[in-house]
This record gives C-alpha cells, structure tokens and sequence, in this order.
C-alpha cells in the first residue's frame, strides 16, 4: 500500500467522511490519519469519530508484553490435533442401543424429508436471520461445508435443506444464530465454523439443526443420532415465515 | 521469507514457522480482540486461542482469500463468543482497562514526542473503551473492522455472518450511538461548534 500524501487526502476526504472509500485507498486512509495529526484534526472537526483512528496503529510496546504468549500456544499445540467431542448423552449407553436409536432417528429423518417431499412445492424460501437470544456461542455453517461431516443419509437428503443450523454447546452455555440461505444463493462465509468448532475443547455437544421452509413456523421432529465424529443431536425444524 | 511461505511451512507442522506466523500477526489479532473485547488479559487469552485454531485449521485455509480476513474472523467470531459467555452487561461495563495493554504506563516523559504520542493514544483509548460499552458486541466488532482495520462491507458481512445491509445497518447504529455518548460524556472532544450549549466542562 503506497504511502497517501496529504494532499491526496484533502481531495478525498469528503468521500471518507461519506463512507465511500474502500480496500487499499480505505486502509491507506485510515493509516495516513492515524498518523498524520493535522490531518485527523480537519476530519475529526467534520465527524468527531474520526478522533479513535489513531486505535487503528496501536502497537504493543515491546517484546516483554508478549512473555509466555507463544508457551502457552506451544503447549498446546502438542496436544493431538484433532480430538473427538464428548458424547450427547454423559452416561454410557450399549452399542446396540445407540445403532437402534440411530436406526429409529434415520427412518424418522428420512421420512419427514419425504413427507415434506410429497406436499409439494412450498413458497420460496425466505431469506431472513434468526436469533434466538441465547447467550452461547453459535456456528454459522454451510451445507457443503459440514458435508464430510454428515451422516451419508443427510448427504443424500441435503439438496432439499434450505438451512443448516450448527448449535455449538459447551459447559456454560449453548444458543443459535442461523444461518439461511435464500433460492439457493448461499452467503458467502470465509470460513468453515466447523473446522474452528471442532477444535474447541469445551465442546461436549453439537446440535445440528435442519430447517425446512415449508410453511407454519412449528417445530416438526427432533432426532438424535450419532455420526462418525460429532454427537449430533437433529432437528428438523419449519421455517416460521 | 515472505508470509505466504511462512503460511505454507506452518501448514507443513512446521512449529518454528508458526512461531514466526504467530509472531508476525499477534500484534493485529491482539489489538482486534482488544478493541472487541476492551480488557487485556482476555484479548490476550482469544490471541491465544485463535492461533490455536489457526493452527488446527491451517489446512483448510484456502490461499485465493487473505490470510488477514481469514484471521479477522476468526478474531471476532471468538471475541464475540467471549463476551456471549461472559455475559455482555459483565463484560463491558465498568470493567474495561483503565491501563492500556503493553504501553510503557508509568513512563511518562512528555519531552519526548513518542511517548506524548503515546499518552494521547492512550487517552484516545480510555474514551473509547467507555462509550463503546453501549454498543452490542456486533456494533462494536463491526465498527472496528471498519473503521479502524479498513475492511469493506462485504467483507466484514463474511466475517460477522449477516448480510451487506445489515453490516450497513448496525454501522449506521454503532456511530449513531459513539457520536451520542461522546457528545453527552466528552464534549470537549466535539469540534467547537457542536459542543453543547456552554458546556465548558465534561460529565464523564
């Protein structure tokens, strides 16, 4: 990023203050500003939030404010990897129960996806965020993203899913934020909350939440199965548009 | 070594280049958490667990995006599930810093122009901690994605998980309300004709 003079930000400051700059020209903004005194001065006097830019180039005084922050990475890093989350239900349950629960929860799952099947075609679905309000951590995740992760089952079934809702629940706290998507435009994420999830270790459940749009907001079925590496607690769930 | 290479050795398991990628960003993710988060020693605990995942996911980072937003988020999803946890009210209310993280506090020589630098920073900091307790913690890493690590809309909606027009939104609200409480508790700070009616002294 070349260095802005500040004649060069004189003549687009007014496009600053408006909002208008973006990617490179932006960030050249901001570090000249943080800065450049007098010129924050000229855009502190027309939006006095401009007076925080300076937080934009702090910088940690020194290497002893860092002592211990790269062993305390280190140690952990040499904890294996990839670990697998706790089980759904904290008491042991016999293999055959669990393959029968599993069982029983596929054939409902996949009837409820073939029942919604049979009725026909429902309105398009509505694109729209819901919270729940609930204090936990919630990952936001994408159908392709979590499909090495799914049950073959759900795979075959996920082109009729309009959303996926991946509710993380550690030790102190569970919650939602969904994630919809709308005619089959996905939003874009940057990042697969899966692959972070996976990896933290107070995580002793997921729930992955399935939502169709297919009329009357109600709750339709909630199923538990366990997949190969996460505890899965299902639901399907309608979307309330 | 350029960045991408260390990127590339660390995601190898070379654990000396993820020293070095950690030392290279720690500043950066450090500071984001910090004005996501407002206290030092829970920004420095998310810089911790965000390299621990950035290490545990190196290789599903994918080369075509910037390494930099991929940390960004990274960054703010965690420092938003800390303050989820933690309780919003508990977290950013009156238990900001008052100190300011690795800045030489104490060591104040105003003959040198660095470190009056400093002190205004820091006072800079200490006001913005206050007012920024009243935005929720999506107003607030919103506000500093954009305006002070320059990230544009759509990339910040990526990051926080909400469309555009709701990044727009909650930005609009974010300067909304700074602009509201630093008129109503700094108004010194206020270029002089906005300030309030004779108001010569601040109520902070």
């Amino acid at each position: 990023m070349s260095q802005m003079t500040c004649s060069e930000i004189g003549g687009r400051l007014d496009a600053y203050l408006g909002d208008e700059l973006e990617g490179p020209e932006l960030r050249g903004f901001i570090a000249h500003l943080a800065h450049c005194p007098e010129c924050r001065r000229r855009a502190s006097a027309m939006d006095p939030l401009k007076m925080f830019v300076p937080l934009a180039a702090r910088e940690t005084a020194g290497e002893e404010h860092w002592e211990g922050f790269w062993d305390g990475i280190k140690g952990k890093l040499e904890k294996p990897p990839h670990r697998r989350a706790g089980r759904l239900i904290p008491w042991p349950v016999p293999a055959r129960w669990v393959a029968a629960a599993g069982a029983v929860a596929a054939t409902v799952l996949v009837g409820f996806f073939l029942v919604q099947q049979g009725a026909g075609p429902g309105q398009p679905p509505q694109d729209r965020v819901a919270d729940d309000g609930a204090n936990g951590l919630v990952e936001s995740i994408y159908i392709d993203q979590i499909a090495e992760s799914l049950p073959a089952r759900l795979i075959e079934r996920r082109g009729e899913v309009r959303a996926l809702h991946l509710t993380r629940v550690d030790e102190r706290s569970s919650g939602s934020i969904n994630h919809y998507r709308a005619g089959g435009e996905v939003v874009p994420a940057t990042v697969s909350d899966v692959q972070l999830a996976e990896q933290m270790e107070s995580i002793i459940e997921y729930s992955l939440i399935i939502a169709e749009d297919a009329g009357e907001g109600e709750e339709v079925r909630v199923v538990s199965f366990e997949s190969e590496q996460f505890p899965f607690g299902c639901q399907a769930v309608r979307d309330p548009e | 070594m350029d960045e991408l290479q260390v990127i590339r050795q660390a995601r190898e398991g070379d654990q000396e280049a993820f020293e070095e990628l950690v030392r290279l960003k720690r500043d950066k993710v450090f500071w984001v958490a910090y004005q996501v988060v407002g206290r030092e020693e829970d920004a420095r605990d998310i810089s911790q667990n965000v390299f621990l995942r950035v290490w545990r996911s190196l290789d599903k980072y994918d080369e075509n995006y910037a390494f930099n937003t991929w940390l960004h988020t990274i960054t703010v999803r965690l420092a938003i599930d800390f303050i989820r946890r933690q309780g919003r009210k508990q977290a950013l209310t009156d238990e900001f810093d008052e100190t300011q993280p690795g800045s030489a506090a104490g060591a104040r020589s105003p003959e040198l122009p660095e470190q009056e630098r400093q002190l205004q920073t820091e006072e800079i900091q200490r006001i913005f901690n206050k007012l920024a307790r009243y935005l929720t913690e999506r107003q607030r890493s919103i506000f500093v994605l954009r305006e002070f690590q320059g990230l544009s809309m759509k990339e910040i909606a990526g990051i926080v998980g909400c469309r555009e027009s709701t990044v727009r939104n909650h930005m609009f609200q974010a300067r909304s309300v700074l602009r509201d409480k630093l008129k109503r508790h700094f108004p010194e700070y206020l270029p002089r004709e906005e300030g309030p009616e004779g108001g010569q002294g601040s109520t902070r």
